[in-house]
């Protein structure tokens, strides 16, 4: 409900809230963020829209063979509900296992309703509960933002995630010796 | 190159897709001079050469061809007429004219290391009419047999390898080329057919058959060991008598001494092996197979001990008037003895070997109640030099 | 549609205030469409490739070659093959080619053979020409063979990344080899390839 100054021309304001509500779609997302978090009247309880993964830092995973496998469990907790979650991978330094999108690492991501386990001795993660895909496998090269599926993405859950991280069969042996510094960054869209 | 997994704005999907294209083109450019799947790693290549001897050491045998009978006290030439050109001949059984297809034929000795290659290889024959009323020239052709197979043929009854005139003995060299291995020369077979052109058909006299060449190491002779004498059709077969146990043996022309061997008496033998040089000498030694010329009676018997020579130099001996090699009563049984000559150690010695056997009855012989004092019957003494070269 | 806020001016801070108040009362409203939070959160780490090397030495005779050997013969090279590198390797080969040829490498039966055998600990040399004994057991790694081959497999190594094998390397002439093997030269090289043990996880 617009709330109207004094003295303002009530014609011009309206038709810049219609101008703000058409381009909403597309300035919005950050607009709006913007301003809640700079706004005079503090913080309001949409702002408490949060997502945390945890651990802060993953194991590094480290001489990688083709063929092998390596798994990293991730805790995803929601504050609030959201609409999306989304991935973006960044590199630091450019090296073959990540600019090669043939051969390089690949990532798949699944979920399990319960915590992810491990028997004693084993490196593979077991899923006792219900089990989703999250990303199929895709190469790590690329700058896209992938869509995460099948994520509860509700308030005051859990989301427990498990990444695999895969050298292929086919990569050969100019990628021997590389090292890719890889952020995973994940970005939740509130729900309204 | 992979479709984009999910819904995104098109400007941002489409860089990633020329993005994804080039970077798998790279690496697949890239890959391809690697493992097609997988890490692999391989050591820097190391080689190295093998090189093999020259002559694989072997035992090379051949029979004393010259030989020099001193039982006498004084030596007489009784070496093989056929080996050297010194005017003992062997005659043909029977005259032989042109066209008759009768031949003699001569078996090469198989003294060579084998496996070599062979140059310059030539049949060298020396023959002369024996002569007479009415006597003519000795002619000849020949051919050349290896493992049963003529392989090559010279001259014929229209164009002879070689005349000579009249008695005069001439010596032929023939090039043989078809004999290009020492696997072929030993064992080697000319059959030469000989003829006398005179009115009347005389024998002919043969003074010498020998092949003759080289390996890459050395050049050599080669002596007949065996000849058959085909001349009357029928072929007699005739052994040079120390190269192969047989029916061929040779009984010295004098009486073995009396209790105690005499310097001078003695069965004399020189050895033409033909080692390289180079070639290193790992064990040389004399077979000698032989009995009595007749049974040693009361108690005697006929014992020798031997010497080695380089040329005239003496390298050793091998027993004693007091300590015989060996000794044997039997005038019917051969003994066979296997005497290692360990000083024969190099090629200069090996080449250059001559050895001495002297005989005698022991302890006595001749006289009342003493064995009667006999000869020696020897049926081969061959030298077997074990060499290689590197 | 009309541009008033983007321009600078009175009007326009009053839209922007507006649109704050919009914006905070979409949030209380609970109204999507106006009002889009996002949050953000990331974790990292770094991936690394591993590195397979094979390596021979510092033991090293196998560039040593043999002269005026005879049927019969053999000789004897020890060599030394490490796994260096991080990943351990699944199999071994050896590649073996002539590049001076003769019926000493191209005759299989009666020509050079060579087998392999590896002793736990470093082999004790002596000579020239050298000649080895084992301190400790020894396995067959590959049994008599004709001395050219290509990609013939190795076995009992150790393959572990970080280890030593400590191989002899023996080539013989039979003794069945004829007069027709004097005289020859053959040189012979020698490639040891390894590749990775399959894929495991970490």
């Amino acid at each position: 409900m617009p709330i109207l100054g004094q003295n303002e021309r009530p014609g011009r304001v309206v038709a810049s809230i219609a101008v703000v509500a058409a381009a909403g779609a597309l300035i919005a997302l950050g607009l709006c963020a913007g301003f809640a978090s700079a706004s005079p009247l503090g913080r309001v309880s949409g702002s408490a829209h949060r997502i945390t993964v945890g651990p802060h830092a993953l194991a590094a995973v480290g001489a990688l063979a083709p063929g092998d496998r390596a798994e990293r469990t991730l805790e995803l907790r929601y504050r609030g509900r959201f609409a999306t979650v989304v991935l973006k991978t960044a590199t630091k330094g450019s090296s073959l296992l990540r600019s090669d999108s043939a051969d390089g690492i690949r990532l798949a991501i699944d979920r399990c309703a319960k915590r992810w386990t491990k028997r004693r001795g084993t490196k593979a993660y077991e899923c006792r509960g219900k089990r989703w895909s999250v990303v199929k496998t895709v190469p790590l090269a690329g700058k896209r933002a992938l869509k995460l599926n099948h994520l509860s993405r509700r308030a005051g859950r859990t989301d427990h995630l498990r990444l695999s991280i895969s050298l292929p069969l086919s990569a050969g042996n100019p990628l021997q010796g590389q090292t890719a510094r890889v952020v995973y960054r994940l970005t939740g869209v509130a729900a309204r | 190159m992979r479709p984009a997994c999910s819904a995104e704005p098109k400007p941002l999907r489409r860089t990633v897709r020329w993005g994804a294209v080039v970077g798998s083109a790279l690496a697949a450019f890239v890959v391809v001079s690697g493992a097609l799947a997988g890490f692999s790693s391989l050591t820097a290549g190391v080689s190295h050469t093998i090189v093999t001897k020259r002559i694989f050491l072997g035992p090379r045998s051949l029979a004393a061809q010259d030989l020099r009978d001193a039982s006498s006290g004084a030596e007489t030439n009784k070496s093989d007429s056929y080996s050297y050109a010194d005017g003992t001949v062997a005659t043909t059984s029977t005259a032989i004219a042109s066209g008759t297809n009768n031949y003699v034929e001569f078996t090469m000795s198989s003294a060579r290391a084998g496996g070599l290659s062979v140059s310059g290889a030539q049949f060298n024959f020396r023959l002369a009419s024996s002569g007479g009323a009415q006597a003519g020239n000795a002619c000849f052709w020949f051919d050349v047999r290896s493992g049963g197979t003529v392989i090559g043929t010279h001259g014929s009854y229209a164009s002879p390898s070689g005349c000579s005139t009249g008695t005069t003995l001439t010596t032929f060299s023939t090039a043989v080329p078809e004999v290009t291995s020492t696997d072929s020369a030993n064992g080697l077979v000319i059959r030469a057919y000989v003829w006398e052109t005179g009115t009347k058909v005389k024998t002919v006299n043969v003074d010498l058959a020998t092949l003759t060449g080289s390996t890459p190491y050395t050049a050599f002779t080669a002596y007949e060991i065996q000849a058959v004498d085909d001349t009357s059709g029928t072929p007699a077969t005739a052994p040079w008598s120390l190269a192969t146990v047989d029916a061929s043996t040779y009984t010295d022309t004098t009486n073995w001494p009396s209790a105690t061997p005499a310097t001078t008496k003695y069965l004399k033998l020189t050895l033409e092996p033909f080692v390289p040089t180079g070639a290193v000498v790992t064990a040389v030694s004399l077979n000698n197979v032989w009995h009595a010329s007749a049974a040693v009676t009361n108690g005697g018997t006929l014992c020798y001990y031997l010497e080695t020579f380089n040329g005239a130099t003496s390298l050793a001996t091998h027993g004693s008037g007091a300590s015989p090699v060996a000794c044997t009563n039997s005038g019917t049984v051969f003994a066979s003895d296997t005497v290692s000559l360990p000083e024969v150690n190099d090629v200069t010695k090996s080449n250059n070997l001559v050895i001495k056997l002297y005989y005698w009855l022991s302890p006595l012989c001749g006289g009342g109640g003493n064995p009667t004092c006999v000869k020696s019957v020897t049926d081969r003494a061959v030298v077997t030099y074990s060499y290689y070269l590197d | 549609m009309r541009r008033q806020i983007f321009s600078p001016g009175a009007t326009s801070n009053k839209v922007i205030a507006s649109i704050a108040l919009v914006c905070a009362a979409a949030a209380i409203a609970g109204l999507g469409t106006f009002a889009t939070f996002t949050s953000s959160t990331s974790t990292s780490h770094t991936i690394a490739s591993g590195t397979l090397s094979l390596t021979s030495g510092p033991t090293n005779r196998l560039g040593t070659g043999a002269s005026t050997i005879a049927a019969g013969d053999s000789m004897q090279r020890a060599i030394d093959l490490n796994y260096a590198g991080s990943i351990s390797f699944g199999s071994a080969t050896l590649t073996t080619s002539a590049s001076a040829s003769s019926a000493l490498d191209t005759d299989a039966t009666d020509g050079l053979h060579i087998a392999i055998d590896k002793c736990s600990v470093a082999w004790t040399e002596s000579g020239p020409p050298y000649t080895y004994t084992c301190g400790g057991s020894t396995s067959t790694v590959l049994a008599s063979s004709p001395v050219i081959g290509s990609n013939v497999a190795l076995s009992n190594l150790t393959l572990t990344a970080g280890s030593t094998d400590h191989l002899r390397v023996t080539v013989t002439l039979p003794s069945t080899a004829g007069n027709t093997f004097q005289n020859l030269s053959s040189t012979v090289g020698y490639t040891f390839t390894g590749v990775q043990r399959a894929g495991t996880s970490q």
